[in-house]
């Protein structure tokens, strides 16, 4: 689309969203164009991705309203339309959370997605850090108006590293697009139409390549999971820590996180930004191999940067306030002078850190941590 | 791979690859899955998807991808003939539940099933456009229309017609003009139609 | 086809759009079935403008017996010289390909049809870029309904001006209607959208009236997607003047009292019907059709034919008549392609028009089942408006 506004046009294009303005290279879409004004202004995304081609359009999450199309035709255009896959024009005046259109709609679409959505999120492993819940919480409304039975699938194993939760799935299509775009053979697509729609490889067939697991990276729900950390943590209590390795795989950024409790690594994935996508470095998205995800789950693999900064993601970023500390000197205020006992390191107590959970076979149970006999 | 078009079918299969440009064998996908159903028993077998796949150079999953979609191609075996009944809309103000109610009474087959000898199938299907020609169903390459429930028993004699022609042809594949066709004629004459079928007389 | 490449530009393409599947219509198989040349040669002429040198007929995949024809028509234009190589000594080449399609309503959307056409799932693509920028193997390509191209033929032959003078205001020129439903004379009917409404129903030129001596509760004017209209409103437009069966006229009043043109699928209903049921119907071919691409229409499909449902078979609630519009409402329009409105208006004007009915299927369930709800009062004359 770049190629289409070339001569005639500035250089930069002026667009307002939401009585903020600001000038962008032509050929951005609105959503990225949002996106760098930051904060609530930003349009949800469940199935845009930046670092994907031909993402998006897909979710209706972003959709925002068009005051006036361009400074050359001010005229508004009458439906709303996805801004991630429309490239904003010079004079451009959107709406987003000003309009309440928009957040009519887009309450709508929440209330879709979790129509036959299972809600399980008490065992869902991606919970914490899934973006269906933050869009639950910031965009939906309290409970259901849905009187029916929800929508199931037929279990499919697709192989030893991911886990595939059918009746989570909102068919956001970037599985299908990383498949694509980043492995060599694609062996799942998406399988039949309407609400019967469903990631499957139609065969039960492993799905096995290099760059496989960046599928899990990409899902914005707990349909595709690491089945290497099936059941062992909650994202929230494992504390992330950026490291790197020099991965063999060329392809392989080898820059990740790792998700520790203790000393143990229970999960590898790539570094995310503030969107939840993956990090660039050097201009290139650090996809990572399975290799670097599956496979290195020791510390001594890895070279430790420091702790991850979370800056979005609700409730990883729980008990990891970087550069803060705890307010010692206003407890006793508070408590008329007593001294908290509250502070005490829970998991040493328990003796959660003596056990190694990453060699666990299955979760975690109250007799893994059980005192042996000495 | 024990499945193969037979060379007249692998003919049409480059007649209709050459309709595209070069590259573009892709988009006979469809064209050429109706060939394999048609050929290979009325439905898509895995085994008959991935051949497909192999012919056009294509990945196994897109061509599950596709015939997933489209409601004409059969991922389950069906019945010899398969009766698609129109029931919205237009055909439905002319009456389509009653059809599909007198062929349960007739054949014993509710929609989706297939009766126990595996000759007919019931399937309701949305709009088929031919709604001024209501109620209706497609059968086989045709459609049939302004459907009544004498003209469903007349459809279901055809069909066992049809099928007995077809087992006689295989019995004498000459015909009852050929010498061989008179000869095996005499000959086989006490035979049976057919093992599993029963043929009506 | 290596031609594309040797002119170095890049190829542009038509593609007809023969995948009628919207309910109520059936004019382009008509068209197919009994005069395909016309198709044929507009086609040819199209395709000459836009200096297309391969172009498609995109056709349904249940009409098969209409591929045979088509192919066959295709062959004898060849024989005669109107296709092929160096058309009637002018040096310009056509081919004409006639595709089939398997079963979906959605790639009656030209850019799921050129998705289909390609090869691939019936998903409509997002739009910018529109085909005639990037369409059919990314190359510029026109869709146009064989309605449209089979039309060139007699405006190319008498002349635009000549043939603008049939009709009347901006509905020149003439439009096949499918008529269907409960009347005598089911079947395609060409009219100069002169006509009224009420004469297409009644006079035996057209439909020849009601079938079976019964009364006109309903009718849905252009195909199962534009609003239903009671038999009082469709006869005559909320001023209380006559309505006619062409574009403005079909239109007035918008949605609230109108309906549209459409498809020209004429759905006449009698008093015998439900519209409750029929309305069902309706929303179940939308979900059956939904390509489940985008989330407004891929569950909002499902959950008002559920909805639905449970309102035929008496097992409905008040608030789910309330439930059912906010649902219509929250799927226009936001979706990537019409199929959403296509699904939402019907269930809208249900609602809007028929409310009554709906309210008495969840008052009466067991009446409901029994019997019909009748004509009710929406064949009274409705009181026309005073305007000061």
């Amino acid at each position: 689309m770049a190629d289409e506004v070339k001569k005639e046009v500035p250089a930069r294009f002026k667009v307002t969203i939401d009585n903020i303005t600001i000038e962008v290279a032509p050929g951005t879409t609105i959503l990225n164009a949002a996106r760098q004004i930051g904060g609530d202004v930003t349009p949800p995304a469940m199935c845009y991705y930046s670092k994907l081609q031909g993402s998006g359009g897909k979710c209706r999450t972003c959709l925002v309203e068009v005051e006036a199309g361009s400074a050359a035709d001010p005229r508004p255009m009458p439906k709303l339309v996805a801004s991630c896959r429309t490239a904003v024009m010079d004079g451009m005046v959107l709406k987003n959370i000003t309009s309440e259109r928009v957040l009519d709609a887009r309450a709508g679409v929440v209330e879709f997605l979790l129509l036959n959505h299972p809600l399980d999120c008490p065992i869902c492993d991606q919970a914490g850090e899934c973006h269906l819940q933050d869009l639950g919480y910031e965009h939906g409304k309290e409970g259901t108006r849905y009187e029916f039975k929800r929508r199931t699938f037929e279990k499919e194993d697709i192989g030893p590293y991911i886990q595939l939760h059918m009746t989570r799935c909102i068919l956001c299509y970037r599985c299908t697009y990383v498949a694509d775009q980043l492995t060599d053979n694609r062996v799942h697509g998406v399988l039949e139409r309407r609400d019967h729609a469903e990631i499957s490889t139609y065969i039960s067939k492993a799905i096995d390549s290099d760059f496989s697991g960046n599928m899990i990276d990409v899902c914005p729900v707990g349909a595709l999971t690491d089945k290497t950390f099936r059941f062992k943590n909650r994202v929230w209590f494992t504390k992330p820590v950026d490291a790197h390795r020099d991965c063999e795989n060329p392809k392989c950024c080898g820059k990740v996180t790792l998700w520790q409790r203790g000393d143990d690594v229970l999960r590898v994935t790539a570094r995310k930004d503030q969107w939840g996508e993956v990090q660039s470095f050097d201009g290139k998205p650090g996809w990572i191999c399975n290799t670097c995800r599956f496979d290195k789950k020791h510390s001594n693999d890895w070279v430790v940067e420091g702790p991850t900064k979370v800056s979005r993601h609700s409730v990883i970023s729980q008990g990891h306030y970087i550069d803060m500390q705890m307010p010692k000197e206003i407890m006793p205020e508070v408590m008329g002078g007593r001294a908290p006992k509250l502070l005490m390191d829970i998991q040493d107590i328990s003796e959660v850190n003596s056990v190694d959970i990453g060699l666990l076979p299955g979760p975690a149970t109250s007799k893994t941590f059980e005192k042996k006999e000495q | 791979m024990s499945l193969s078009f037979s060379d007249d079918m692998l003919k049409e299969v480059q007649r209709i690859v050459e309709s595209y440009p070069q590259g573009k064998q892709k988009s006979a996908l469809i064209p050429v899955l109706h060939i394999a159903q048609q050929e290979f028993g009325g439905w898509l077998s895995t085994e008959t998807m991935d051949y497909v796949a192999t012919l056009l150079g294509l990945k196994p999953i897109e061509v599950y991808e596709v015939a997933t979609f489209y409601s004409m191609f059969n991922l389950k075996p069906v019945g010899k003939y398969m009766f698609e009944i129109c029931q919205t809309g237009p055909c439905m103000l002319n009456g389509s539940d009653e059809i599909v109610a007198y062929i349960y009474e007739k054949l014993g087959i509710k929609p989706g099933e297939t009766t126990t000898d595996g000759m007919f199938t019931l399937k309701t299907v949305e709009c088929l456009g031919a709604c001024g020609y209501a109620p209706m169903m497609q059968q086989g390459k045709h459609y049939r229309e302004h459907l009544t429930k004498e003209k469903i028993d007349t459809i279901v004699d055809e069909c066992w017609g049809m099928l007995y022609k077809i087992i006689k042809n295989k019995i004498f594949p000459l015909g009852d003009r050929g010498y061989m066709g008179r000869k095996l004629l005499l000959e086989k004459l006490t035979l049976k139609a057919s093992g599993s079928m029963s043929v009506p007389p | 086809m290596e031609f594309f490449g040797k002119t170095g530009r890049s190829a542009r393409y038509l593609v007809v759009n023969a995948d009628e599947s919207e309910p109520g219509t059936f004019k382009d198989r008509y068209l197919m079935e009994f005069i395909p040349h016309l198709l044929i040669e507009g086609m040819i002429t199209a395709s000459y403008a836009l200096g297309s040198k391969c172009s498609y007929i995109y056709i349904r995949g249940e009409y098969a017996w209409i591929v045979d024809i088509l192919e066959q028509a295709i062959a004898e234009a060849k024989n005669n010289g109107w296709l092929g190589k160096n058309i009637l000594g002018t040096g310009y080449d056509l081919e004409i390909y006639v595709q089939r399609g398997a079963g979906a309503y959605i790639c009656g959307e030209e850019t799921a049809l050129l998705e289909s056409l390609e090869g691939k799932r019936g998903n409509p693509r997002i739009k910018p870029p529109f085909p005639a920028v990037r369409g059919l193997w990314d190359c510029p390509t026109v869709v146009n309904n064989v309605e449209t191209i089979a039309a060139v033929v007699p405006i190319i032959n008498e002349g635009g001006e000549e043939y603008a003078k049939i009709g009347v205001g901006k509905s020149t020129g003439t439009k096949l209607i499918s008529a269907c439903g409960n009347i005598k004379k089911p079947g395609v009917y060409e009219i100069d959208m002169t006509i009224s409404v009420e004469e297409f129903i009644y006079s035996d030129e057209y439909c020849g009236g009601m079938a079976n001596g019964r009364k006109l509760k309903a009718c849905i004017p252009g195909g199962s997607s534009v609003p239903i209209l009671p038999a009082n409103l469709l006869l005559k437009t909320a001023k209380g003047e006559t309505r006619y069966m062409n574009y403005e006229s079909l239109a007035d009043g918008g949605f609230a009292t109108g309906s549209m043109m459409g498809s020209g699928g004429f759905i006449v209903i009698d008093d015998s019907q439900c519209i409750v049921r029929h309305t069902y119907t309706l929303a179940r071919f939308y979900r059956h059709e939904s390509c489940g691409q985008c989330s407004p229409c891929r569950e909002g499909t499902g959950w008002m034919e559920k909805i639905l449902w449970n309102l035929e078979t008496g097992k409905g609630k008040m608030g789910d008549i309330d439930l059912l519009w906010d649902i219509q409402r929250k799927i226009e329009g936001n979706t990537i392609c019409p199929l959403g409105d296509a699904a939402a208006w019907p269930v809208a004007a249900a609602i809007r028009h028929f409310r009554d009915e709906f309210e008495w299927h969840v008052t009466n369930p067991d009446d409901a089942q029994r019997r019909n709800y009748g004509i009710g009062h929406y064949a009274n004359p409705i009181p026309v408006p005073v305007t000061a």
